[in-house]
């Protein structure tokens, strides 16, 4: 520290000045990103998105009611459920070491897929595999 | 009230407030000593002290808040385009206020014999780090606050995007063309807006070469530069910050002059009454009809100009200003004398539009040349 008859202006009082004038700039900034987050259209916006979740989700009732009351539809699901039964039943049952062969498999043919399609350097297929 | 108001609305027409303010101007900064003997019989240089300076801001903040009762007042005055004006008003007279101060105090410690004040800062030296890095931190800091107190509270003036169709009325220029703008009431575009311009630069560029005096290096002063802080006050003071002012709060829809208290009417009709040179010589003097020739018309406006720019020199040279002129030599005499008449011609065609509704003096529309 130099000697303080060196200095100019009281470094005390520059400091009090300092830290005073910090703490105002820090409640001024809090204070700038509530007032950036508090929009007054936020609130609008907020119930706009309430309504039309209200509204999809009303519309969304309305055509499952609707769907579940159609007799076309009723037999379709009936054909449904009774083709998967057959296909269930015609399908040979797996054991542990077949799954876990064919799990393999997969993955083997899926790295080879990767190394095809990085070789083409498209990577957006690659990630989408 | 509403009759204070209406004397005021009437005394700020710049017909009745510009002379005024012209008068009152050169005893407030006398360029003379004959003038200065005036102002130290009006006791006006005490508005140079603390006690004056007390006056001067309570009559400034008096007139604020008395304007801001007023419904039209306040709505000109906090609109968020014109709040920095309304600063700028503040801090002008301030640091007017304040060097001036120092200038009237130097003068008073020259005339006793001594030196001037910042003969003896100059001796003290201090240091960088903490003195000065400091300082200008923690000032950072508070103006900081200002800007980010001032953004959140005022809204940032936009408006609809533009449309071509739709020209906002009035349309004024950013604040600090609001003087050029002012300008071009009274001269045509390319002298308003091009010349003008172009010449202010140039004079000022050219002031360190015409002005070599070196009284007054380093210190504040008055006495020892009466003339040349007068001629600059009165440009910076009258022709620049007045018209800003003047452009911001005075001038209303379709470019018309509404009083501090007047609704700015959309509707409000002002006769066109302006007439050219030529037309008063010849319809109004002379009662006959314009003549076909465009020379023969305009020769008198020509005739003016010439005795404006080419003998005013020249008579200002044997009489005003012989000082000037054996200290400047005839180069820089010339270029002194035609930069001072051009700046001269603002204010002199304004009190011909005002007293004497005389557009212009040299009028050829028919090339687009109106002087």
């Amino acid at each position: 520290m130099a000697e303080p008859e060196e200095r100019h202006y009281n470094i005390d009082r520059l400091n009090m000045v300092f830290a005073i004038a910090s703490i105002v700039l820090l409640f001024v900034l809090i204070w700038l990103v509530t007032d950036d987050y508090a929009r007054e259209w936020k609130d609008y916006q907020r119930k706009f998105r309430d309504l039309e979740i209200e509204k999809t989700r009303v519309k969304y009732d309305y055509a499952a009611n609707e769907l579940q009351g159609n007799d076309e539809y009723k037999a379709l699901e009936g054909q449904l459920a009774e083709a998967r039964k057959a296909f269930a039943a015609g399908c040979p049952q797996k054991t542990d070491a077949q799954a876990k062969k064919s799990a393999a498999e997969n993955d083997l043919l899926n790295q080879k897929y990767i190394l095809v399609q990085k070789g083409k350097k498209n990577y957006y297929l690659v990630k989408a595999v | 009230m509403d009759t204070i108001k209406e004397f005021i609305n009437a005394v700020s027409r710049p017909q009745i407030m510009f002379p005024m303010i012209v008068a009152v101007f050169f005893f407030v900064f006398p360029p003379t000593d004959r003038m200065l003997a005036i102002n130290k019989k009006l006791r006006l240089y005490k508005l140079w002290t603390k006690q004056g300076g007390i006056v001067l801001f309570a009559l400034l903040f008096l007139t604020f808040a008395f304007g801001l009762t007023d419904v039209n007042f306040a709505k000109i005055v906090t609109k968020p385009d014109n709040v920095p004006i309304v600063g700028l008003i503040f801090l002008i007279v301030f640091f007017v206020w304040f060097s001036m101060k120092q200038a009237w105090e130097n003068d008073a410690r020259i005339a006793a014999g001594g030196k001037p004040k910042e003969a003896e800062d100059a001796k003290e030296k201090i240091l960088v780090w903490p003195d000065l890095v400091y300082i200008e931190f923690i000032a950072l800091i508070l103006c900081t606050v200002l800007l980010i107190v001032w953004s959140i509270i005022l809204n940032a003036p936009l408006e609809e995007p533009a449309n071509p169709t739709v020209s906002p009325n009035p349309s004024k220029a950013p604040w600090y063309f609001l003087g050029l703008q002012e300008m071009l009431v009274y001269f045509d575009p390319w002298i308003a807006g091009v010349l003008f311009p172009t010449v202010i630069m140039i004079g000022m560029m050219a002031i360190p070469y015409l002005d070599t005096n070196k009284k007054g290096c380093g210190y504040y002063t008055f006495k020892d530069r009466k003339m040349a802080i007068a001629i600059f006050m009165f440009y910076w003071l009258v022709l620049w910050l007045f018209l800003i002012s003047v452009g911001t709060f005075l001038r209303g829809p379709n470019w018309n002059f509404f009083g501090p208290f007047e609704a700015w009417d959309i509707h409000k009709l002002e006769a066109l009454t302006n007439i050219n040179l030529s037309e008063l010589v010849y319809m109004v003097w002379l009662k006959q009809r314009l003549p076909e020739n465009i020379l023969l018309r305009e020769m008198w406006g020509f005739a003016v100009i010439f005795l404006y720019f080419g003998a005013m020199p020249l008579v200002l040279a044997k009489t005003l200003f012989k000082k000037v002129y054996a200290t400047l030599g005839p180069f820089r005499y010339a270029i002194f004398t035609i930069l001072l008449l051009m700046s001269i011609s603002l204010p002199i065609k304004m009190v011909l539009r005002w007293l004497f509704n005389i557009k212009y003096i040299v009028a050829i529309p028919e090339f687009f040349f109106n002087i």
